[in-house]
């Protein structure tokens, strides 16, 4: 009994000692790591530090080498830099101060800027260029979307400032792409692995504003101002990202000043922006449009493969409703696939207008009868179902699912809407294994090249999958190769015009809204601003006061 | 009683085994083709031959049985291979990396169920069918059969936002802890609260307490001295069971409060189809539970004699 | 023992709370006020009304009717869920206990191993490995509860084969199906019953919290844990949604917990 007692009273002390040194030593640790980072988030009364700013992402920044596409956009963009920019002037120059343009449109010469290293001292030169280039052609097979990998014919440095490209065919998008994040950045060649950085790379540095100093996986990335930059120093010396996955833990990190700015159309839904917007001691923004979300519908499917239930769907979507219901006026009712705006895209189509009788109509005239009984229509006793899925993970894209299953009942079809997560939502779009399911075209500066050419790839994105029961596919495709290599403005304007006026008969794709960015943000922080591309983020811009 | 341990430990052997085994063959409920998810995640057309370089790759191609003792092979000398998605990371160091902060999270919250269970259970036992211990037990009906993830937000949209004395989520802000861990272990509390309770009051009605209050004793001193030791022998046993139910409970309060825990791996990882950290996590959580059933059971063996004749 | 039952008061309200929250769910094409995926977006978030008594949600639908449609993956999924264990869990309980030998020592090692799972672990790998859905939650539950059924059941019946009228059974030669249904199964039975209902509360919450996660039921079905999880997407702009599904779960788990507690205290009148 003794003994037991004995026993008994140890075990309960030395619990209670465990759990009391480990009480401490995290109490001690929490305060050694809120110390290096300045504890911008504490309580109390704070003094606005104009050196550092707090972004927030839903992730970590992961594997950041520009050269494969694993890694978060904003992050890359901070380290990295291209040959060229994209400013909503057009293309810009970059660590290229200029280039020309062979009459037959396939040499590209780059004159490369003087004066520019890495964050490590190397220096940037028309070798650095090459090698990087030549990394990246290493690893041919995952540039698949990017036409001007696939016509890239030699690239070499002429000198040490001069540097070529040699093109199979013309193209004229090719700045645009050497202009986007990735993959034509520029990474130290003594980061490389193995001569190249197919197999990763072994540090991050670039020629950017920022570097990265540390990141603490699933937790927070800083980044210092560059103290060799060549160009004009940012306003902000620091910048820390903090990972928050949950939308709205995000927007109570920022009404509580933990956070600064929320920056992203996939990170703000539409109730959070209407609040902030509104919020005393916030400010927001909103994007010009910048691209189309849209559904896409599968021609091979059995059901959808009938041009008149295509275009039934598209009657009966009331776009506005999406707009003003679910995003409260933020994004814009779309029409048509690509905005009027987007380049070579003002092409006089015809509309589907809302109507509920014409919806109708079109699905009596395909065959489809309604089934009193059961409020779904049926042709030789199979019903008019249709699966649609979607990105579990995204607030608005379950909304509209659900709002559109609704609707779809009026027309007397029955849409069973699957949620799945982003990784097997992806995959299944890439294998073709769906009916209808969500799509966004690329947005500026990718649109319209990126989203074209990408339809003539499979396992892009889920568009050529979804149109190879189309008749005239294969029309399709070589004339969207044809308008890239075309070099006469009228004959290219003349490809655009039959692409788009054919996928708009064909109704495959139903325009839903015109996606705008957007950003809410603690008001202190000034000149919040858009890139051309939604995915990058100017956070170099912003100032604090 | 030496025996006895030395019994239950050889049993862990085999035991561990069988867990290996079903973390391995996990895998193989999944629908899809490993070696074209593994593409796939990382923006690799699957084609014939890279499925095949693939499968080569990973070692898919070799029998069954082989490929199980090559992967125990590797397992032994802590090598889980790479994750899938970020592949120049290995599965050992994303979960070491992880593994600190739930248990941080987890001892945390050990330490206020200790430390509020005790004497709420105490009072209650003494002080039966008050109103104290009613309001207690009402209480703790509720927080049994409140979903974690709801105490979480609610916690947060309190303390937060409303009052705005504590951080929202992360763990390197101050305080940043305390509303996961709180929200961690109400569930346990009220587990523990009953069980404490429910313990004094059985051995309040044992002999020996009768015989102590015949000869005298005075009531507080029994209940400290003896009731509340017996207890708390009883209770330990469960508190131990509890530290992995700790561990492998923090999934979904690592997602509410941005905790960068194990939890938050696992669930990142199903979202990405990230098998090998999968197939970590669920071998680990295992062996865990094996090693504390064996510590609980040893202490629980040495604590209470009845059991060495059984045995 | 149902007399017992009913001079308990708690046991009494509980009861009738789950019954009639379970004929509810049964009539709910009756009941509920409106069509609970009848969306009309320009109506969310609408307050409480003659039309909308609890008001609506994100894409206007009604939050009653909703919930009343709810109680039926909540608690008829939870019970098919438990129903399934039980039945396997008996099965491999009495086939272990009634044998002995070699197969219980098998199935006991069986058991041994899956029980040395944590269960939110195995329901997150299941569900991991094979894909996002209701039906892989219900498996993997079922997976991982089995076990203690099974172990539970095996002891009890060996508690049992040595009681009296079992052996005189055995003496005149009745047949082991016949004793192992008219004897054991039932003394078994309460005892399943007692853990059964407890547990009911445990797959409720276990059922939701993957739901809350994205990894159980799918929309549009109306499921308070998906409920909660649609409520939290706008905690900050509209705090008032997520009380109503998280005071419908709160409400029926705590009545299973202490209908099962009642239970237990009229079953084994030894416990306080």
């Amino acid at each position: 009994m003794l003994f037991k007692n004995k026993i008994s009273k140890l075990l309960v002390m030395g619990i209670l000692l465990i759990s009391l040194l480990v009480g401490c030593s995290s109490g001690g640790k929490g305060e050694t790591s809120s110390s290096d980072i300045n504890g911008n988030g504490n309580n109390g009364p704070k003094e606005i530090n104009t050196d550092e700013l707090i972004y927030v992402n839903f992730r970590d920044i992961r594997d950041l080498n520009p050269h494969i596409y694993g890694g978060e956009l904003f992050a890359q963009n901070l380290l990295f830099e291209g040959l060229v920019m994209i400013t909503d002037e057009g293309i810009q120059p970059w660590l290229a101060k200029d280039w020309d343009i062979s009459d037959d449109g396939r040499t590209y010469t780059f004159h490369i800027r003087q004066g520019v290293t890495f964050s490590d001292g190397h220096k940037f030169d028309a070798h650095a260029v090459e090698a990087n280039m030549q990394a990246v052609y290493d690893n041919y097979d995952r540039h698949g979307w990017l036409e001007s990998i696939r016509l890239l014919d030699s690239f070499s440095a002429i000198d040490e400032y001069t540097f070529e490209m040699k093109l199979k065919e013309p193209y004229y998008p090719l700045l645009t792409e050497l202009a986007v994040t990735r993959p034509f950045r520029f990474i130290s060649p003594n980061c490389f692995i193995n001569g190249t950085t197919k197999d990763g790379v072994d540090g991050l540095i670039g020629t950017g504003k920022y570097v990265l100093t540390e990141n603490h996986i699933d937790q927070y990335a800083i980044f210092d101002v560059n103290p060799t930059y060549w160009g004009e120093k940012p306003e902000i010396s620091r910048i820390i990202a903090k990972v928050i996955p949950d939308n709205q833990i995000r927007a109570l990190a920022l009404e509580k000043g933990e956070i600064d700015i929320i920056f992203g159309t996939n990170m703000i839904d539409a109730e959070t922006y209407l609040e902030f917007s509104q919020k005393e001691g916030f400010a927001a923004s909103l994007s010009n449009p910048l691209a189309t979300r849209m559904l896409i519908m599968n021609s091979t499917d059995e059901i959808l493969s009938d041009v008149n239930v295509r275009q039934a769907i598209n009657a009966a979507i009331n776009k506005e409703e999406i707009s003003e219901g679910i995003f409260n006026g933020l994004e814009t009712p779309a029409n048509r696939l690509l905005a009027r705006t987007v380049p070579y895209c003002d092409v006089d189509l015809e509309d589907y207008i809302y109507s509920l009788d014409k919806a109708n109509s079109l699905l009596e005239e395909a065959g489809w009868k309604m089934n009193e009984t059961t409020g779904i229509r049926e042709k030789d006793g199979m019903p008019l179902d249709v699966q649609m899925h979607y990105n579990a993970d995204s607030v608005t894209e379950k909304t509209i699912s659900e709002y559109l299953q609704g609707e779809m009942m009026e027309i007397g079809l029955k849409l069973t809407i699957t949620g799945e997560e982003e990784q097997s939502y992806r995959d299944r779009m890439k294998a073709g294994d769906f009916s209808i399911t969500f799509n966004i075209s690329w947005g500026t500066p990718y649109d319209p090249h990126s989203f074209l050419g990408g339809m003539r790839m499979p396992a892009v994105y889920g568009d050529y999958a979804a149109q190879q029961g189309l008749k005239e596919v294969k029309k399709l495709h070589d004339t969207i190769l044809k308008a890239f290599i075309s070099t006469d403005e009228i004959q290219r304007q003349a490809y655009y015009d039959y692409i788009l006026t054919y996928l708009h008969e064909e109704a495959i794709y139903v325009p839903l809204t015109f996606e705008r960015n957007r950003a809410i943000y603690n008001e202190k922080v000034k000149n919040v601003t858009f890139n051309p591309s939604q995915y990058e983020v100017p956070l170099d811009k912003m100032y604090i006061k | 009683m030496g025996k006895y341990i030395i019994k239950r430990i050889l049993i862990v052997l085999p035991m561990m085994l069988a867990v290996s085994f079903i973390a391995f063959v996990l895998i193989n409920l999944i629908p899809a083709e490993p070696a074209e998810v593994a593409l796939r995640v990382n923006d690799i057309i699957p084609t014939e031959e890279a499925i095949e370089g693939m499968r080569e790759e990973l070692g898919l191609n070799k029998p069954y049985f082989q490929r199980y003792f090559d992967w125990l092979r590797n397992v032994l000398r802590l090598d889980f291979g790479n994750s899938y998605v970020n592949k120049n990371r290995t599965v050992i160091g994303e979960i070491s990396r992880s593994l600190p902060a739930t248990l941080e999270l987890a001892t945390v919250s050990l330490f206020i169920v200790i430390f509020v269970s005790i004497p709420i259970g105490v009072l209650c036992a003494v002080f039966k069918d008050s109103i104290f211990d009613r309001i207690v037990r009402l209480l703790i009906f509720i927080g049994t059969a409140m979903p974690n993830y709801w105490i979480g937000i609610l916690l947060i949209w309190l303390f937060a936002v409303k009052l705005e004395v504590l951080p929202t989520g992360g763990n390197k802000e101050e305080g940043a802890i305390i509303l996961p861990a709180i929200a961690l272990s109400l569930t346990y509390i009220s587990t523990y609260v009953r069980l404490i309770r429910n313990n004094m009051l059985e051995n309040m009605t044992e002999n020996y307490v009768f015989y102590a209050k015949v000869r005298g004793l005075k009531e507080r001193k029994i209940i400290l001295k003896h009731v509340l030791r017996n207890s708390l022998q009883s209770s330990i046993t469960a508190l131990g069971m509890s530290v992995v139910q700790l561990v492998s409970g923090t999934v979904v309060i690592e997602n509410i409060f941005s905790w960068p825990g194990v939890g938050r791996l696992c669930i990142s990882s199903i979202f990405n189809r990230d098998y090998p950290v999968i197939q970590a996590y669920i071998l680990m959580m295992g062996i865990l539970f094996i090693f504390c059933n064996l510590i609980v059971d040893i202490i629980h063996h040495k604590l209470d004699p009845r059991l060495h004749e059984v045995m | 023992m149902i007399k017992k039952l009913m001079r308990d008061k708690i046991a009494l309200i509980t009861l009738i709370i789950i019954l009639s929250t379970m004929l509810i769910g049964i009539f709910a094409e009756e009941i509920a006020p409106n069509d609970p995926n009848k969306t009309s977006i320009t109506q969310k978030y609408a307050q409480r009304s003659q039309e909308f008594p609890l008001g609506t949600d994100h894409l206007g639908r009604c939050i009653l009717s909703r919930l009343i449609y709810g109680i039926r993956p909540t608690i008829f999924l939870s019970m098919f869920t438990m129903l399934c264990t039980i039945i396997l869990g008996t099965i491999v309980g009495v086939t272990a206990g009634y044998t002995r030998g070699i197969v219980d020592e098998a199935i006991m090692r069986i058991v041994d191993v899956m029980l040395s799972f944590p269960s939110q672990v195995m329901i997150l790998a299941v569900v991991g490995m094979m894909g996002v859905g209701i039906r892989n939650v219900i498996i993997a539950s079922i997976a991982i509860k089995w076990a203690w059924y099974a172990r539970m059941i095996r002891s009890s019946v060996i508690k049992y084969n040595d009681r009296n009228y079992i052996l005189y059974s055995k003496a005149i030669g009745a047949s082991k199906g016949f004793i192992i249904t008219r004897h054991m199964l039932p003394n078994i039975l309460s005892e399943v019953i007692v853990l059964a209902t407890l547990d009911m509360g445990w797959v409720i919450l276990s059922i939701s919290t993957l739901s809350f996660l994205g990894l159980g039921v799918q929309a549009p079905t109306a499921e308070w844990g998906a409920m909660l999880s649609e409520a939290k997407n706008v905690i900050t702009s509209h705090p008032k949604q997520m009380l109503a599904p998280g005071f419908a779960i709160l409400i029926l788990v705590s009545s299973f917990n202490m209908l099962g507690d009642s239970l237990r205290d009229v079953l084994d009148p030894k416990e306080v």
